[in-house]
């Protein structure tokens, strides 16, 4: 988190300075640029905790999976899958 | 989305669903869909929280604890941990009252014959990228504004599949240190109109291919050591598209325009012996624009900046999803 929150005040100042592109507000990319926008976007460990359950993809997977180990099933199910784009 | 930072960090859920066997699946063709799987999550639905539910929606998203075989145990739809560690309990509790004649072991579908899904077409030999979607900071007082609430922290995830050949499509013909290739057709096409999309706070559509104004990415060799090639990417890519969406969920249908623009750079490695990627890593940083109905952006039309990072996915099953516009594959 700390990573992600000096990237994105270093990320703020380029906003407003001459490193942004006037017409779209948006930060330049370049090779100057790249780390700190790698960092701005990708997820904190923090961030990523709810990926850490052994999560099995499909319903399916966990039917088959249920049976083997006889174990009962809990299925999060949504608008697009939770495990990527919801 | 919000049960990703709400609900599965807790503690006491984590710990409960040490006892399940925890699964994430697509709701919308599990509760229409004629096939095993979905006729047994319908009967599991049809015992739940949303059971014979149709105004204002026929949605069964939510959670669910099940007997293999169907039997509901417990199930709620809410982003509340205590509220999801108590009804875990409860399923437990039904779960341990049951003979184990009854708990499903061997009655109904098995979970593998007759399935029809998508992720059987998953690109086994050949590139799996995740990319990782935010809003970058915006300046001033839309900046602040921006710091407020759960949109500070909005992010989304979403994957995007290339078979072997597709794969190669990225690598130039000569393997000399300057050696060009500028990809073209379906491999371009996947990695811009069909992924920079707006999905920071919830999903949406691939722009069209008629939306698709301006799109390139080169790959150029910058080294070479035994089997290995390192390439860099660098291109840009524009979308735009027109179009009437009910832009606040339910809202009456709204005109209006939205779009994408920016650069991409990046980096990846080659190996020329087993012809897959082992390293890849690609930013695309611009501006986003409008809005659709389920992307949460009704409040947020105007143009804006966003960021994608494309990374390579492991092979773990829970990096095993089908991406979003899959449908725009043509596979």
């Amino acid at each position: 988190m700390r990573r992600i929150t000096a990237a994105l005040i270093v990320l703020s100042a380029w906003a407003g300075s001459s490193h942004a592109d006037e017409s779209t507000q948006a930060p330049v990319l370049t090779l100057e640029t790249y780390a700190a926008l790698q960092a701005a976007i990708a997820p904190s460990p923090s961030e990523c905790v709810w990926r850490e359950i052994g999560w099995l993809p499909t319903f399916g997977d966990a039917v088959a999976e249920a049976r083997r180990d006889g174990k009962p099933i809990f299925l999060w199910a949504m608008n697009g899958h939770p495990l990527a784009c919801v | 989305m919000i049960a990703r930072r709400a609900v599965f960090p807790d503690a006491k859920v984590r710990d409960l669903l040490q006892r399940f066997v925890p699964a994430a699946d697509e709701v919308g063709r599990l509760q229409r869909g004629k096939d095993p799987e979905s006729l047994l999550f319908q009967k599991v639905a049809e015992q739940g929280h949303y059971a014979g539910r149709s105004v204002p929606t026929s949605t069964r998203q939510g959670l669910y604890a099940t007997t293999a075989d169907g039997r509901l145990l417990a199930s709620i739809n809410h982003n509340d941990p205590t509220r999801v560690a108590a009804m875990l309990e409860k399923a437990l509790a039904a779960w341990d009252a049951l003979p184990e004649t009854e708990r499903g072991a061997q009655a109904g579908w098995d979970g593998t014959t007759q399935r029809q899904r998508l992720e059987g077409r998953y690109p086994q030999e050949g590139l799996v990228l995740r990319v990782t979607t935010r809003d970058l900071p915006r300046p001033g007082a839309a900046g602040a504004a921006q710091r407020d609430g759960w949109r500070a922290k909005a992010w989304n995830l979403d994957y995007a599949w290339f078979r072997s050949p597709e794969a190669a499509a990225f690598v130039p013909a000569a393997r000399t240190l300057g050696a060009t290739r500028a990809l073209e057709g379906p491999t371009l096409d996947r990695l811009t109109r069909v992924t920079l999309v707006d999905n920071v706070r919830g999903q949406t559509y691939p722009a069209p291919k008629e939306s698709l104004e301006r799109a390139r990415l080169t790959t150029t060799v910058t080294a070479s050591e035994g089997t290995r090639l390192t390439l860099v990417l660098e291109g840009e890519a524009r979308w735009e598209q027109s179009g009437t969406w009910h832009i606040g969920g339910q809202s009456p249908p709204t005109p209006t325009k939205r779009g994408f623009e920016g650069r991409l750079l990046g980096s990846a490695t080659w190996d020329t012996e087993t012809q897959r990627f082992v390293a890849f890593e690609l930013l695309a940083i611009g501006t986003r624009w409008g809005a659709t109905q389920y992307n949460g952006r009704h409040d947020d039309l105007d143009a804006n900046p966003i960021g994608y990072l494309f990374e390579l996915a492991s092979d773990a099953p829970h990096e095993h999803i089908v991406p979003a516009g899959f449908w725009e594959y043509g596979w």
